[in-house]
């Protein structure tokens, strides 16, 4: 495992705790974890679990 | 604690020297780790030697270096022995040659006091093994780094200016993190 890819992991596994929040919007979880922009933060959890976040959130 | 085939470690000799060795010889060992080793701008190297062994067990060397008292163990680590061979009375015991390459360090000085002391007891420092690459310190500094900047940059170079560019390079300094 590279550092890109540790560092990702680690904003992804961020994200998804911060997916638990229903009040936080997906912008505000994508800057919080250190993505750039909202779609990055869904391609790069789509490409982790299969299942973008919203997807995520509504099945919690 | 498991360490590689080729794999270094370091420890306190009785005279309150820093050791560093290179294990040179192929086997699994299972060291202890409770040695915290001095920070780097500490020490200053003294001598390079290595030290031969025919013990017929690989752990043999190592228990030597562990479980003696302080009084004898580490005879290895005295510049007298520098360059010679078979130092340990138990060594000849063996039949396969082994060897480790010694580092003799010195920690500088006054912060530090006795470094035995720091250890507890007078007891035999333990060995703590270094991860190959980057230092685990190196590592867990950077990795903690990352916790607590995930939302900020966290570009390759800020992240070398934490550890080695060369640790950050391997593959195999970030372990897969569970769930």
């Amino acid at each position: 495992m590279t550092a890109h890819s540790y560092v990702l992991e680690r904003r992804i596994l961020r994200a998804r705790q911060l997916l638990a929040q229903p009040d936080l919007s997906l912008t505000d979880i994508a800057a919080s974890s250190g993505f750039a922009t909202q779609s990055h933060l869904t391609f790069a959890f789509r490409k982790k679990f299969g299942i973008t976040p919203n997807e995520f959130r509504r099945k919690l | 604690m498991l360490c590689s085939p080729v794999s270094r470690g370091e420890c306190l000799n009785g005279n309150g020297q820093y050791v560093r060795y290179t294990k040179l010889y192929g086997a699994i060992t299972i060291l202890p780790s409770r040695f915290i080793a001095p920070p780097e701008h500490l020490i200053t190297r003294l001598n390079t030697f290595t030290a031969h062994s025919r013990s017929t067990s690989s752990t043999a060397l190592w228990t030597r270096w562990t479980a003696a008292p302080v009084e004898t163990d580490f005879s290895l680590a005295g510049s007298r022995l520098a360059g010679q061979t078979n130092p340990h009375p138990n060594a000849l015991r063996g039949r396969s040659r082994r060897s480790v390459r010694c580092d003799l360090w010195r920690i500088a000085g006054a912060r530090l006091g006795n470094p035995l002391s720091r250890v507890g007891n007078g007891l035999v420092p333990q060995p703590v093994v270094l991860s190959i690459g980057a230092s685990a310190r190196k590592l867990r500094r950077v990795k903690e780094l990352i916790e607590a900047n995930l939302e900020g940059d966290l570009s390759l170079k800020i992240l070398a200016g934490k550890a080695a560019t060369a640790a950050l390079t391997s593959r195999a300094c970030f372990a897969p993190q569970p769930g």
